[in-house]
């Protein structure tokens, strides 16, 4: 049992950093494959309000997925982290792909582009 | 040296937290209606607060964690829910309130319609987060908050009567009007256990990367900060109640409220008031602004620092840019900033237990604190504050309805 790994206290609602110590975003849902005869298998984390807000009431999670489909730039799927990129748990969790590969992050740079550059002093470079 | 002048830093940016437009306008309400007989209130939440900054401040050392990642973490996202949404009405309304604060100061100064001055203060606020770092933002603030001290060496002038003071810290049921007398209790209450100020404090802590070493000054910052930002509430309550209560001046408006300054300081009172009030609420508003940024961020595990550029934190900078008109936008709205001041602190002691009793819970959790969990005195003063906190939050509405 020494090496189990809480799914609840280690894993959910846990803050995702890459190899590199950037925020990815929390863990907001883990996702389980039911197998026969057997005890279901973690396939990955999920990274979206759809999912944090289905937590609280089902009907605050559909309204989220309708606004991320209907709004976010390139929408699909909520981004999902496969559990083959999970390296520890406890107070955060540490994956070992970078952020740019989790697609968790399109609003920020959708932000970023779109919002933030065309304000003066938001531009790339330099220092604050 | 640098330690020394940290700790001072660290003091007067407390200082600068513990007091802004709450703390002025529930303190000069309760001078000038009841005298001095509310100073026990002021020095029960001084003592609270100041052993919840401690506590805070050492889950930031420990963890590297601030308050609203933890509670995040550690009580699920469907506790973090209810803390997201009172916090963001709150906060909203306070970041009025401060921000009609200096729209009134500069009002006060002019005697051009407070109106005017919301757009251009928002602006402003909003500039210096854009453009500063957090030391430039909370050292700049702060150092001109210390401006404030001006209500002490009024109180020294008008001669405070000791005996009456000392008899005030002592518990008393009121003489008239009980409705009011505890509704300003609970506004008192409110502007000390404001939420956003616990989580800006761990926020900070982070931003300047406080470690395990940082522990003891965390400490000293928390007694000695708190304490001398209580003095000045002090010096408010007995300013007001020597030079307003006297004369049946109710407070009904900031420019009541700045008659105080005017016995020890004559003409130069009313600017003088309405310097102290214009930095003291400055410095609040740009804390508030950024607790919203930070409450988003850190809910919801996106880069944040007020020490990156805004292209690095896009989803940070997006939620203050839009937290400063809305607020600038309720000020207008709603009105007299004196009443949306009183209203959200009573709203303030509402949320406060949502904040304090997950404290009690990280403060013993092994994972977050390793050996720096509380020990059994700390958890029985905590557990007292949750109480308090909670019998407050429970009174907070009736008695807004009864006495507000």
């Amino acid at each position: 049992m020494d090496d189990s790994l809480p799914l609840v206290r280690d894993v959910l609602d846990k803050q995702v950093l890459d190899p590199d110590g950037c925020k990815v975003g929390k863990v907001d849902g883990i996702v389980l494959q039911p197998r026969a005869n057997r005890p279901p298998r973690v396939i990955a984390m999920e990274i979206s309000q759809s999912a944090a807000w289905r937590r609280v009431y089902r009907r605050l999670g559909d309204l989220a997925d309708w606004l991320r489909a209907r709004f976010e730039p390139g929408a699909n799927r909520p981004p999902r982290i496969l559990f083959d990129h999970f390296v520890r748990g406890g107070i955060d969790v540490h994956i070992d792909m970078p952020w740019t590969r989790t697609r968790a992050l399109v609003w920020e740079d959708w932000l970023e582009d779109r919002v933030i550059a065309r304000i003066p002093g938001g531009r790339r470079g330099g220092k604050k | 040296m640098k330690n020394l002048t940290n700790v001072a830093l660290g003091i007067v940016t407390s200082i600068g937290g513990f007091l802004d437009v709450g703390a002025i306008a529930t303190a000069a309400l309760a001078g000038a209606a009841f005298g001095l007989q509310m100073l026990w209130v002021l020095a029960l939440g001084t003592i609270c607060v100041m052993f919840l900054t401690e506590m805070a401040g050492r889950l930031a050392c420990v963890s590297h964690h601030s308050l609203v990642d933890a509670v995040r973490e550690r009580c699920g996202f469907r506790y973090f829910s209810f803390l997201l949404v009172g916090e963001l009405l709150v906060d909203l309304l306070v970041l009025a309130a401060e921000i009609g604060g200096v729209a009134v100061a500069l009002h006060l100064v002019t005697g051009i319609d407070y109106r005017w001055f919301v757009p251009i203060v928002a602006f402003a606020l909003w500039l210096l987060i854009w453009l500063g770092t957090f030391s430039i933002v909370q050292n700049g603030a702060s150092l001109l908050g210390l401006i404030t001290l001006a209500f002490v060496v009024g109180m020294w002038w008008v001669g405070p009567p000791w005996h009456e003071a000392m008899r005030g810290l002592l518990p008393s049921a009121p003489s008239h009007d009980a409705a009011r007398y505890w509704f300003t209790a609970v506004g008192i209450i409110g502007a000390l256990f404001e939420p956003f100020m616990l989580n800006f404090y761990t926020s900070g802590a982070i931003e300047e990367k406080w470690s395990l070493k940082d522990i003891p000054m965390n400490r000293v910052t928390a007694v000695l900060g708190m304490g001398f930002g209580a003095v000045i509430a002090f010096s408010i309550v007995i300013l007001s109640a020597l030079t307003l209560g006297p004369h049946g001046i109710q407070v009904d408006s900031y420019e009541q409220a700045a008659f105080m300054l005017v016995q020890p300081f004559g003409s130069w009172g009313i600017p003088l008031f309405a310097a102290c009030l214009g930095t003291a609420c400055f410095g609040a508003s740009l804390q508030v602004a950024l607790n919203l940024a930070y409450l988003f961020s850190q809910g919801f595990g996106w880069n944040w620092s007020e020490n990156l550029k805004p292209h690095e934190d896009a989803r940070f900078a997006i939620t203050y840019t839009l937290a400063i008109p809305l607020g600038a936008v309720l000020v207008v709205m709603l009105g007299d900033p004196l009443q949306i001041t009183t209203f959200s602190m009573a709203l303030n002691a509402l949320l406060a237990p949502v904040i304090v009793f997950p404290l009690l819970i990280l403060m013993n959790d092994r994972h977050y604190m390793r050996e720096y969990r509380n020990h059994v005195v700390g958890n029985v003063f905590v557990s007292a504050i949750v109480v308090i906190a909670f019998l407050i939050a429970a009174v907070a509405i009736p008695l807004e309805v009864l006495g507000g």
